[in-house]
């Protein structure tokens, strides 16, 4: 049963950076249309992109938290 | 450049109506029906033999289309439960329904004369969307209003910034389930066009087995992905 399961582990940190990348984009566009709707550039947009690089290390967390399993094959 | 590649429903009379229709794309509408209808056909044609006779799936030995369905929705069924538990029943309807239509529509590129729907961000991003607010009708269902607890954070006084962070990062999933499915379908499909315009022979079969197994890794991953986003939504905040 170790191969298939490292194989699915392999598949969902693959994901991950893709994840990342998105959070940053999905913070930044929120910024520049919070900035265009208040008339506040560039500070939404910079505290936007923050929260985007938050939430990104966020789910880098998260994953490495599920994985631990990954380091006790390792032991064996 | 490549060849002008001929696509065979881009010829027929539901193309042309469509296309008077400002701002339509029809070819991914039209390609994504005809999975859906060969998907409805399969069905139809599965619970028919079931219901003429139940026990068919343990009598017959030989390859037939319902033994086919029943390994993959067997299957299906059975990583689900080994990530979901109990609950892998009551999803298998829309994973295995998303996760399904994706493989087909992956597949469909693959036959020379088909485009397919997945090489367009707007089918991909449908199939996000639905799996998306599936994921939080979930969530609020089985947690009811206790639900916000996963957006709040361990600390209260976080709460207000922990909870826009939690909404990107969710939009994110959106952002990043459609593209990585969008990208590697619609790279696929055009690697194979270009190498088909450049040496059509015998070249091309290598990028086609290429282009089978992008296909069926990108339609697991995306059933992966969904199996992931929904158990997390099951389970408590912490």
């Amino acid at each position: 049963m170790g191969k298939p399961k490292l194989f699915y582990d392999l598949l969902k940190y693959s994901s991950l950076g893709l994840e990342m990348g998105a959070a940053v984009v999905i913070g930044l566009l929120m910024g520049i249309y919070l900035d265009k709707r208040f008339e506040t550039y560039p500070w939404l947009t910079l505290l936007f992109m923050c929260f985007g690089f938050v939430a990104a290390t966020k789910a880098l967390i998260k994953a490495l938290k599920k994985g631990i399993f990954l380091e006790e094959e390792g032991e064996e | 450049m490549a060849a002008e590649t001929f696509i065979i429903l881009d010829h027929t009379p539901l193309h042309s109506a469509l296309e008077k229709i400002e701002g339509i794309d029809p070819a991914p509408i039209i390609h994504a029906g005809l999975v859906s209808l060969l998907l409805v056909g399969l069905a139809i044609t599965v619970s028919r033999s079931y219901k003429s006779n139940p026990r068919i799936h343990q009598e017959e030995k030989t390859f037939t289309i319902t033994n086919f369905m029943e390994m993959i929705v067997g299957g299906l069924l059975n990583f689900m439960q080994q990530t979901m538990g109990d609950h892998a029943k009551t999803f298998l309807p829309l994973i295995g329904t998303t996760g399904i239509f994706i493989l087909i529509s992956n597949l469909l590129g693959t036959i020379p004369g088909f485009d397919p729907p997945t090489s367009n961000l707007n089918t991909t991003l449908a199939c996000a969307i639905v799996i998306v607010v599936a994921t939080h009708y979930v969530g609020v269902r089985t947690h009811g209003v206790k639900y916000i607890k996963h957006f709040m954070g361990p600390v209260l006084w976080l709460a207000p910034l922990m909870f826009v962070i939690e909404v990107i990062g969710h939009l994110a999933r959106i952002l990043s389930l459609s593209f990585r499915l969008f990208g590697n379908m619609f790279g696929d499909h055009m690697v194979l066009g270009i190498f088909m315009g450049l040496v059509p022979l015998l070249i091309p079969v290598a990028f086609m087995g290429l282009g089978v197994f992008v296909s069926v890794v990108q339609a697991f991953v995306f059933t992966l992905l969904s199996i992931l986003y929904i158990s997390g939504a099951l389970e408590e905040a912490h």
